[in-house]
């Protein structure tokens, strides 16, 4: 192919010069997520609650050729964003992308086990703490006329996995917020869309008290989904190739709901 | 420093209706990563015409002449595509037919029958062609081209919003049936897209009145397509099946 041609069209995939916050990403699809990012060329803010593992995850980064900085940051902690925001853009001039992967879990608790405080905290950490950290964002992105966030939901969401009432509902209002945005900020050019995991295997996925072979047993696709699966359907829709999607919610789930 | 996120480089496609429109987007696209592709239509002179573009461009493409709603035609098109570049490893389902808006009592039994005959029955000929080729390979990546309608329904269109909605069902259907053969089958409803076919319409006060239901302010390029046809094609997607995605510029979708 012609360099021209090709140069042009390869850009849709390429992320070079771009600046991406990704929310916990010490660990799992977030790290993998950070590292994809910073492979194609992002400059990237990696926080997580544990700081530790954010800061080895930019020497990984920092190994591989890439550009990354680590910062502590608790997702309900308005503080926490507001500089771990302030880091990123002194550090990289600027936020394109923000990946709000950060979240807990409930623990496979079922009605009966549940208390109003357990409630309240799982829907601060991935409802509010999504919330927030976008809302923290966007003035930079709506100056700038560009942007691509991506909620990191999950199949629970859409009730087709077993998981807790507060945490389907955390993550089935990142769904509904990250629709509803999406009508208001076209008109900036910003995009923001839902990725709705399916089972991967990660150290949440790994529940106490459940076996591993229990939990992939029965599916429908030949293996279980990776970091990697969902990191790079992160990447498609924060890519220029995503441009014309904006409020839908992907799956990669290996057909689990059919 | 070098990242190969879509590693389909060396793959051989097959685009149905790839002769213009959405369909000559996807083939371009597929070949600038390195995808071989055979770019099947009914107009040779279109189809012809791209393959041509292709190769100018140092890309690998070849055209041939197929009626996707012929089921002889079909299988004459996988063993010629297996023949030329010795596999199959992407079948984009793209070739369709839509109508002049007309009120549902008014359609004629030959329109309805023509129109499920293009615009769903043949995307099961085709698949039902390719399917032993991936399965022996364990590889495979099907897209169909749905749209919007088969989502929401088409007011004047029913005949048209009928076989796009049964696109989604027989891609969910068949998703199941493969996955342990590893092969991805997904769908994407197409939005009102700047296309040949779209420019043959009252094009202005059309796309107008489109303009209002979309947010993003524009309508739909044969690129915004490809890009998604593309990550559908290749290795990023490899745990995604059985999935609808609508690249629509945020335009209601109950998705």
């Amino acid at each position: 192919m012609k360099e021209s041609v090709q140069k042009s069209m390869f850009d849709y995939f390429r992320l070079e010069g771009q600046t991406a916050i990704v929310t916990g990403s010490g660990n799992g699809i977030g790290r993998a997520t950070a590292i994809m990012l910073a492979d194609l060329g992002t400059n990237v803010m990696v926080c997580d609650i544990d700081e530790d593992s954010a800061v080895k995850v930019t020497e990984e980064i920092t190994q591989r050729g890439g550009a990354a900085i680590a910062n502590k940051c608790d997702v309900t902690s308005l503080e926490e964003i507001r500089d771990t925001i302030a880091k990123t853009v002194k550090a990289f001039g600027n936020v394109d992308i923000l990946v709000n992967n950060a979240a807990g879990f409930g623990g496979g608790k079922t009605f009966d086990k549940m208390t109003y405080d357990e409630w309240n905290r799982l829907i601060r950490i991935n409802l509010t703490g999504s919330y927030m950290f976008t809302n923290e964002v966007l003035p930079y992105m709506v100056k700038k006329q560009h942007g691509k966030i991506c909620m990191v939901s999950s199949g629970a969401a859409l009730g087709y996995d077993f998981s807790d009432p507060h945490y389907a509902a955390s993550k089935a209002g990142m769904i509904g917020l990250a629709k509803e945005l999406s009508q208001e900020l076209a008109k900036y050019r910003i995009n923001i869309n839902v990725l709705g995991t399916g089972l991967t295997d990660t150290r949440m996925a790994h529940l106490p008290g459940r076996s591993w072979e229990d939990e992939t047993k029965g599916l429908l696709w030949y293996r279980v989904g990776t970091p990697q699966d969902q990191a790079s359907a992160i990447v498609f829709l924060v890519s220029e190739a995503a441009e014309y999607i904006t409020g839908q919610v992907l799956c990669p789930n290996g057909g689990a709901w059919l | 420093m070098e990242y190969d996120y879509l590693k389909i480089s060396g793959n051989v496609a097959i685009v149905t209706g790839g002769g213009r429109g959405i369909g000559r987007g996807i083939a371009i696209a597929l070949a600038r990563f390195g995808v071989k592709v055979i770019i099947c239509d009914i107009q040779d002179d279109w189809g012809e015409k791209v393959a041509e573009e292709i190769r100018k461009a140092s890309g690998i493409a070849q055209y041939c002449h197929c009626d996707v709603a012929d089921t002889a035609q079909d299988r004459a098109l996988v063993e010629t595509t297996v023949q030329t570049f010795g596999t199959i490893d992407i079948l984009v389902n793209n070739a369709g037919i839509g109508s002049v808006p007309i009120q549902f009592q008014d359609i004629t039994d030959e329109e309805w029958d023509r129109m499920l005959q293009v615009d769903l029955t043949a995307p099961f000929y085709l698949c039902r062609e390719v399917i032993p080729y991936m399965r022996a390979k364990k590889h495979g990546k099907i897209i169909n081209i749905s749209s919007g309608s088969g989502i929401i329904g088409d007011e004047f269109c029913a005949h048209y919003a009928t076989a796009k909605a049964g696109v989604i069902g027989f891609t969910q259907s068949i998703a199941k049936e493969v996955a342990k053969d590893q092969i991805n089958v997904n769908a994407i409803a197409v939005p009102t897209t700047q296309t040949p076919i779209l420019k043959e319409t009252d094009y202005d006060t059309f796309v107008e009145d489109e303009l209002k239901d979309i947010p993003w302010g524009r309508i739909g390029t044969p690129e915004d397509i490809a890009n998604m046809v593309l990550y559908l094609s290749s290795d990023a997607s490899e745990y995604v099946t059985g999935q609808v995605l609508a690249p629509n510029g945020g335009r209601h979708t109950p998705l």
